[in-house]
């Protein structure tokens, strides 16, 4: 078994017990603690199984205020308010106090990742980390404002600012449909404007090209 | 290499066996066109209709309703829906139960279809409910980007106008803004 498999299951397991692919079913309950996975990511809401640096598959990682909480880290303890970020590399334990809050894990071992075959910043947006191997920024866009050509590799989005945006529970039951909060993107070249009625405002982890 | 600015929005908005909608043009205008049945001008900002000699002024999210044999005139520039209802269209498909939504605003009640003001606010739950096939046109978005690629793919544009199933259904608003929807509804055939 590939260490990057062998991650990703260790992962999973901790999840196996308590969800399931239809967890939230009634507006009563919890909403499922895993916001997203795939081969790159795996996105925790409310719940931190990779504080611990010693579990497998725990490396890189990225703690993501979606209100106020304290994160604690060795000696250190950091306030975030929505928006904010912690970013935690192999080795490094944490703890997080109070929700809501998003723990992004970037697997171990994932495949390459993909990137454009032209690499052109994008412009108004605000870098708030810089790393070897990923940044993570506020995507951000007034009303009616247009971002010139730009491109993107795979990245992860949180969404910050939302709009109007319905959680849905079936009669007869059926899959829930749960609001796209957390998001995956492939790699683009594209021109975007916001036509909607509020700024973006996004959260994105996103992978630097990897050497050739 | 993609444009410096969007390519036009596609003039059709919804196409179905039960509706067109058009974006900022009415090909229903006159009532004597075929196909000009039950009508919806619904308007997205500012404008002034006028129909039979008088003119009316919309604010965004009003609308004005048209049965056959009407005719209208929209002014150039103005920005609207018109949903157009197919006459013939296939049977209205229906809930297998009918509970009127609650905490919504009616604005119109025809025989065949109703048109309300689909509102929630954050954090607010509707309790179970159900509708009938519905067009919805979204009049509070949020965030909503416009995207144009490079290379060439089809523009990827927000979905303002959008078809309904019938449903029985809970809701609840987790965004950070009031739902505000205007909806065409289908009423339940007759037998």
């Amino acid at each position: 078994m590939s260490q990057a498999r062998a991650a990703a299951m260790a992962i999973a397991a901790i999840f196996a017990l308590n969800s399931s692919a239809w967890a939230q079913a009634t507006p009563g309950d919890k909403p499922d603690p895993v916001a997203f996975d795939n081969e790159y990511f795996h996105v925790t809401r409310d719940a931190a199984p990779c504080g611990d640096a010693a579990v497998a598959g725990c490396e890189d990682r990225v703690v993501v205020a979606m209100g106020k909480i304290i994160v604690s880290s060795g000696k250190s303890q950091k306030r975030l308010a929505k928006g904010q970020v912690a970013v935690f590399r192999q080795g490094q334990s944490y703890k997080v106090a109070g929700a809501p809050f998003f723990e992004v894990a970037i697997k171990p071992g994932h495949p390459p990742v993909k990137s454009p075959p032209e690499i052109i910043p994008p412009a108004k947006n605000a870098i708030i980390y810089d790393g070897p191997r990923f940044f993570v920024y506020h995507e951000q866009l007034a009303v009616g404002d247009t971002r010139p050509r730009h491109s993107h590799s795979q990245r992860l989005e949180i969404r910050l600012n939302i709009g109007p945006l319905l959680d849905q529970w079936f009669d007869p039951p059926a899959k829930p449909l749960l609001p796209s909060t957390v998001n995956f993107r492939q790699p683009s070249i594209h021109t975007t404007k916001n036509v909607g009625d509020m700024p973006l405002k996004n959260l994105i982890v996103e992978f630097k090209p990897e050497p050739k | 290499m993609s444009a410096d600015s969007p390519p036009p929005p596609n003039p059709v908005a919804l196409e179905n066996e039960y509706v067109l909608v058009s974006r900022d043009r009415a090909l229903y205008a006159q009532g004597s066109n075929p196909g000009s049945g039950d009508r919806v001008v619904v308007a997205m900002g500012d404008l002034a209709l006028t129909s039979g000699g008088a003119a009316r002024q919309l604010a965004r999210g009003q609308f004005a309703v048209f049965e056959q044999g009407q005719s209208y005139a929209l002014p150039a520039g103005a920005a609207f829906f018109e949903v157009a209802i197919k006459p013939g269209h296939p049977p209205v498909k229906v809930p297998a139960e009918l509970i009127p939504p609650a905490k919504n605003l009616l604005l119109h009640d025809g025989p065949r279809f109703f048109i309300y003001e689909e509102k929630l606010e954050p954090g607010d739950i509707r309790p179970r409910h159900s509708h009938c096939q519905r067009v919805e046109i979204r009049l509070n978005n949020g965030p909503m980007l416009d995207q144009w690629f490079d290379p060439p793919r089809p523009p990827l544009q927000p979905g303002i106008v959008n078809w309904r199933e019938p449903v029985i259904h809970t809701v609840r608003n987790v965004g950070d803004m009031p739902l505000r929807n205007l909806i065409i509804e289908f009423k339940p055939e007759t037998t």
